[in-house]
């Protein structure tokens, strides 16, 4: 018996599709072997556990329209190339955009085509620019070399006449003169206002010291009178005392009249 | 329970379909909305996702039905949008980066949160979070398969379909169907005694 069932036949024979003659061979190969047979039983076993897991229901089911207008669909998105086409068109058209195929390449602008300028133009934009700036720079300098040759000349003019030299030192030295002068006058001001504010201050200083002895005298004073009187009544209590006690005798020793 | 095979008077609704009958297209979206939600639903776990791709497929559908030349597969030719549909989801949100704070809280999360609340008073919670549980169990161990044995064992033991429609809509020879079932429930098999799952758990909990 060398027939031995494969795992697709058991499947077969396990979902029961299979030829009538096949299931009687494997029904014969499962009695002469139990571990088949188990394990045909555990998987039959697993189906039934896994059946347990039911349907759900969902929770709605959508209306289908099916595609009539079939037709339409096939031409709409021609009709929709053709329609942008002609929106781009007119577009183009209404914002007068224009191409030009020339020598130098394409060319394509809203309005008229302009040229832009050349490279040669450019470089003569710049090169005369440059010339410009150059000549500017030079007559500049010029005129500054000339200004300074001009008044180096007067400067040594001017050296060579002595009376220009005095003058000149005479009115330095009057400057000078006005200068100290009126520093002079500011600073003997500043000195005037500081002393008197100085004397003021010792005076004020002065004036308390001078009330405040006053007053402790005062005080010392007023002590020494309070301290007489208060002998005074002393002095008027004892002597009243004693009159009072000679009376005490006087009565007590009448022998002696 | 799973009675979905083509049902007599689906080819009728076909062909009326493509001649542009909507009281037609409209009948057979409504036989075959839960199918396809279901299988999305069952391929992601998410009910926002299964949605999506429940739409675009209905919508493919509608826009491709005309291109349908045999009507026996008009069911294969159906589930291979709606796996081509699933597929490119899921890519499609693996390569979105979502940021945990960004997540929105989804159908399901809401209908997790809604099932813990007991509204009869004869319920007994345990008894009822017990089998919800055991639904997300099963879903994460769909989750856990490769995806081409996941579509095909969705296909085949929810869907219901013959394993030459399924070779039919995966555009795979009936043999890999086959071997892939088999990795698949193995795989299965082993995660279910890896959580300790079998039948007598279930009927308990039940």
């Amino acid at each position: 018996m060398s027939y031995k069932p494969t795992n697709e036949d058991l499947m077969d024979y396990l979902y029961d599709e299979i030829s009538p003659e096949k299931k009687a061979q494997i029904d014969d190969y499962i009695k002469s072997h139990p571990e088949v047979k188990e394990e045909l039983q555990t998987l039959e076993a697993t189906r039934m556990v896994m059946a347990d897991l039911n349907d759900e229901e969902p929770e709605s089911i959508p209306f289908m329209m099916p595609q009539t207008n079939s037709e339409w669909l096939y031409w709409r998105k021609y009709v929709a190339i053709a329609a942008t086409i002609l929106l781009i068109i007119t577009a183009g058209w209404a914002s007068g955009f224009s191409v030009q195929y020339t020598d130098d390449g394409l060319q394509m602008a809203f309005g008229d085509i302009q040229n832009g300028l050349t490279e040669q133009q450019v470089a003569d934009i710049v090169n005369s620019d440059r010339q410009l700036m150059l000549d500017y720079m030079q007559t500049s300098l010029k005129s500054v070399q000339d200004s300074i040759g001009h008044e180096l000349q007067i400067l040594q003019a001017n050296m060579s006449s002595e009376e220009v030299i005095k003058k000149v030192f005479e009115q330095e030295k009057n400057d000078l003169m006005y200068q100290m002068a009126s520093l002079n006058d500011k600073l003997g001001g500043d000195y005037r206002d500081m002393l008197r504010e100085i004397v003021v201050a010792f005076s004020n200083n002065w004036d308390t010291q001078r009330i405040e002895d006053l007053r402790n005298i005062q005080a010392a004073f007023t002590n020494l009178e309070d301290a007489t009187i208060n002998k005074q009544l002393d002095l008027q209590d004892a002597i009243l005392t004693l009159s009072e006690k000679v009376d005490i005798v006087a009565a007590n020793n009448p022998n002696k009249k | 329970m799973k009675e979905i095979n083509l049902m007599p008077q689906t080819n009728f609704l076909i062909t009326a379909a493509k001649e542009g009958d909507a009281i037609a297209l409209n009948q057979l979206v409504k036989q075959w909305y839960k199918r396809i939600y279901n299988f999305a639903l069952k391929y992601f776990g998410d009910h926002d996702q299964a949605m999506e791709v429940t739409q675009k497929t209905f919508i493919s559908m509608n826009k491709n039905l005309k291109s349908l030349q045999d009507e026996q597969r008009f069911k294969s030719w159906l589930y291979r949008i709606a796996s081509n549909y699933c597929h490119e989801e899921a890519r499609r949100q693996k390569a979105k980066w979502v940021f945990p704070f960004m997540k929105v809280q989804s159908k399901t999360d809401q209908d997790f949160i809604q099932n813990t609340e007991s509204t009869d008073r004869n319920s007994d919670p345990e008894k009822e979070f017990g089998s919800m549980e055991l639904k997300q169990v099963l879903k994460k161990a769909l989750a856990e398969l490769p995806e081409e044995q996941r579509l095909v064992v969705i296909m085949k033991e929810y869907e219901g379909l013959k394993i030459r429609e399924i070779a039919e809509a995966m555009d795979i020879s009936e043999n890999t169907v086959k071997s892939r079932l088999y990795y698949a429930l193995g795989s299965l098999k082993k995660l279910l005694a890896q959580w300790n799952i079998n039948q007598e758990t279930i009927h308990y909990e039940l």
